[in-house]
């Protein structure tokens, strides 16, 4: 595990006039009675403008953790994480969450309609303005006719399109998605992936996305970020170069992807183990 | 449990259907109560005695006291009073309540100040209220307010605590301002608590009213029971008894209706979800 | 992602139980602050002093109050009256609930009597009650549970509705019967709902208790509260009120306890994360 060092891992950071985010020798702790409990150290990588990246691990490695300090809801305990070149301190304006659970994240007192408007109502955005940008993420995500229903009225995948169509309508330069599709069945999953990746070319949306499923990092992104280790560092930093158009059978079976699978795969494992030596040795 | 019909013969059938089975609920829900204001009205008719005088008579006391002669001595001003503590019972619970729900340390603090004023027979204060506020209507409103503002407080409390940590990340990542935070997401989601909390506030706001009325008022709903009672007038008590039943009554129903239309999604998503 | 989520929850279950020690010292604080503004409207006149006691003077009373007999007499006939009066809300309500709760039929046609009867304030029957029975034990008792077994009554009832859901076919399946069905099945299913009634019940009595020595003048704690109040002793009448609040609390208390530690395995007893 020595080499795994912050800025050491090749291609994790680029230095490049379009960086968007960077996350800057990142680490987090938390503290207890029982002293501190480190979860992340020393993370390092750029996000460019209009890249989309996947950051995978094994479950439990602290993704979340590292969300929640990337999209400003939790303090860094070191480092610091920079958008469009300034420091996050708070949740920035330049930035749309969409969070694993769906019905926990939209609001079932009010309409689908009323839930993708609610971010642009408290900015004070224009009424007519808010209007035409609603129906238009609603139009975008598919949902145009449901725009009355109350949330729990819909399916799971319906409901986190509700979700990604507030995201799109509150225009971020960078959409950041938790686990987004690990609540719904297989078919409906690999519809919203196309989904993502359609809204993605359309809007020309910089995409950050934590997941534990390696085919959909893999079959999404354009550059995947690997963590290992306890507390989480960087492992590996890797490109996927399998253009921008992707399809779930074609792109699937090129022998691309499953080399670039098979290498995610054997990464995190071997992280792993390492792990587990380590603790009986 | 839709009804299940081929759909040619929803329309027919629906149309010589659907007035019986109104009728069938109606009467399934009101044959009891009508057997037994029947079987009281028979079985009191020819009553002399001087506990249960015939329903005939009472009914009759009824209609000439409430209908509507001393609405505005007895009737009025005690409602006046109820509704008036009760109203700044949500005004100073919701709020508190939302405060203590949102800070923890607060709440902790104040948890054991709270759950004795909460734990305190409210009753046993009423001799206090007297002997500092008086026996004016101040000191009535003052007295139901005192008991009826813990439940709304408590309500509105873990309803906020309540809420989900997902809906606060949301919340926050999308730079919500405080209003937008309290109106339109807080509030909301401890709504049905809150609701919850007035209902019972409702009940023992009542109790604290007539037993009120009963200790220090000279007019009033409670005063008016017990003078007829330790004048022996039974009719009279039976009636006002029958009067301050049928505004509990009327009270919980308007109360009823009003949590159905505000919380409308709540109900729709509970009976979605009963459903499967 | 359950493991950090999991980690996450025990840190917060940690800080605080450790928040519970930390926190003593202010609550202490707030509570003597609470009785020193007091003290201070009594002194500067604020609060009327035909009305209102110093707290030396609440303390002394209730120094001197503690130690007689009439105290622990008062408060004895309040809880039996409030003790025998609950006993029959239960032997009485949860038959009656189990038997609306078990036929949908029976809770329809009812419903509209049941809502009258609950949402009438019971102090009205006490002018009734009195006539009938007179300022006694017996009076209360009827009162207490004129307006306590309501509680427990509709809890039953919906403790057996839930009952009836899906655990009495899985019984059914595996044929579970008898004392069994009665350990491993009912009691699970109905206790919560009980609890939950008898807590309602309990402080609904002991206001009905209080509230009714205090109009019918019946031996007991509100009665000795109204008879100071009326005889001007209002340092012993505050003295009393502090006794109610104390007993009020420990009701609340071991209802509280006994909720906790009979229903540890039930939803409604985790802790609330927040």
């Amino acid at each position: 595990m020595t080499s795994i060092k912050g800025d050491a891992v090749a291609g994790a950071t680029r230095p490049s006039l379009d960086t968007v985010m960077a996350a800057d020798h990142v680490a987090f702790s938390y503290s207890s009675a029982a002293g501190a409990h480190p979860v992340l150290g020393d993370i390092s990588f750029t996000i460019a403008r209009g890249e989309f990246v996947s950051l995978v691990g094994p479950s439990g490695i602290g993704k979340t953790t590292l969300l929640r300090v990337l999209s400003g809801l939790m303090q860094p305990t070191a480092g610091e994480v920079r958008l469009d070149g300034e420091r996050v301190t708070e949740p920035p304006r330049q930035l749309a969450l969409v969070l694993q659970d769906y019905s926990r994240s939209l609001l079932p007192w009010m309409s689908i309609e009323r839930n993708v408007a609610l971010p642009l109502r408290s900015a004070k955005v224009a009424r007519t303005e808010v209007r035409s940008r609603t129906a238009a993420a609603l139009d975008a995500v598919g949902l145009a006719g449901d725009s009355e229903k109350y949330p729990w009225q819909l399916s799971g995948g319906m409901q986190q399109r509700v979700a990604i169509a507030r995201a799109l309508a509150y225009q971020p330069e960078v959409l950041v998605m938790d686990e987004p599709f690990a609540s719904v069945d297989a078919q409906t999953r690999f519809d919203l992936e196309d989904l993502v990746l359609r809204l993605r070319r359309e809007f020309g949306m910089t995409v950050l996305l934590v997941t534990h499923d390696i085919d959909e990092a893999v079959y999404l992104s354009d550059r995947i970020v690997v963590l290992a280790g306890k507390p989480a560092q960087v492992a590996d930093c890797l490109d996927v170069p399998l253009g921008p158009i992707r399809d779930q059978i074609a792109t699937k079976a090129l022998p691309e992807y499953a080399a670039l699978r098979g290498r995610v795969l054997s990464e995190i494992r071997a992280a792993s183990a390492a792990r587990t030596d380590k603790k009986v040795g | 449990m839709a009804p299940l019909a081929a759909p040619g013969h929803v329309l027919t059938w629906r149309a010589f259907g659907r007035l019986p089975r109104l009728a069938l609920t109606v009467a399934r829900e009101l044959w009891f109560a009508v057997v037994v204001l029947a079987l009281w009205w028979v079985l009191s008719s020819g009553s002399t005695s001087f506990y249960f005088p015939p329903l005939s008579e009472i009914w009759a006391r009824f209609q000439e006291l409430w209908l509507f002669d001393r609405v505005p001595t007895d009737v009025w001003p005690s409602l006046r009073n109820f509704g008036l503590a009760i109203v700044l019972s949500c005004a100073v619970g919701i709020p508190l309540g939302v405060v203590l729900g949102s800070l923890r340390r607060v709440r902790e603090i104040v948890s054991p100040v709270l759950g004795f004023g909460w734990a305190l027979p409210k009753l046993a204060l009423l001799p206090a209220f007297i002997a500092v506020a008086g026996i004016g209507d101040g000191m009535r409103v003052s007295f139901i307010l005192a008991g009826a503002v813990w439940p709304i407080l408590l309500g509105a409390q873990d309803g906020v605590r309540a809420v989900d940590p997902g809906l606060r990340d949301m919340a926050r990542s999308y730079r919500f301002g405080r209003g937008t935070l309290l109106f339109r997401v807080l509030l909301p989601a401890a709504a049905p608590q809150i609701f919850a909390g007035i209902r019972t506030s409702l009940a023992i706001g009542l109790v604290l009213m007539i037993v009120g009325e009963m200790l220090v008022a000279s007019s009033g709903l409670g005063f008016f029971v017990l003078q007829s009672q330790q004048s022996y007038a039974l009719v009279d008590m039976w009636a006002g008894a029958l009067l301050i039943g049928m505004l509990g009554y009327l009270i919980t129903l308007l109360f009823t209706v009003l949590e159905r239309f505000v919380l409308r999604w709540h109900f729709a998503r509970r009976a979605m979800h009963a459903a499967g | 992602m359950s493991v950090t989520v999991q980690a996450l929850r025990g840190v917060r279950t940690r800080t605080a139980g450790a928040g519970r020690c930390s926190n003593l010292a202010p609550q202490l604080a707030l509570v003597v602050l609470l009785l020193a503004s007091w003290d201070l409207l009594v002194r500067t006149g604020v609060l009327p002093a035909s009305g209102a006691v110093r707290l030396s003077g609440i303390a002394g009373a209730l120094g001197d109050v503690v130690f007689t007999a009439a105290l622990w007499t008062a408060v004895g006939d309040s809880l039996t009256s409030w003790l025998v009066g609950l006993a029959v809300c239960v032997l009485v309500g949860v038959p009656l609930g189990a038997l609306l709760g078990w036929r949908d039929g029976v809770y329809r046609s009812v419903r509209l009597v049941l809502e009258f009867v609950r949402a009438t304030p019971p102090v009205v029957l006490i002018p009734f009650v009195l006539l009938f029975f007179g300022p006694s034990q017996e009076m209360k008792i009827f009162l207490v549970v004129l307006g306590g077994v309501w509680p427990i009554l509709i809890q039953s009832m919906y403790g057996v509705h839930d009952l009836e859901g899906t655990l009495v076919h899985t019984a059914r399946a595996y044929r579970i019967r008898g004392p069994r069905f009665f350990a491993s099945v009912l009691m699970p299913t109905v206790l919560p709902y009980l609890l939950t009634g008898a807590r309602v019940s309990a402080v609904l009595g002991l206001l009905l208790t209080i509230g009714s020595e205090m109009v019918t003048s019946a031996p007991g704690l509100g009665r000795a509260i109204f008879d100071a109040q009326t005889s001007n002793d209002l340092a012993g009448m505050y003295a009393l009120v502090v006794v109610a609040g104390v007993i009020g609390l420990l009701v609340n208390t071991v209802f509280t306890v006994i909720e906790r530690k009979v229903l540890s395995w039930h939803p409604s007893q985790r802790p609330v994360t927040s």
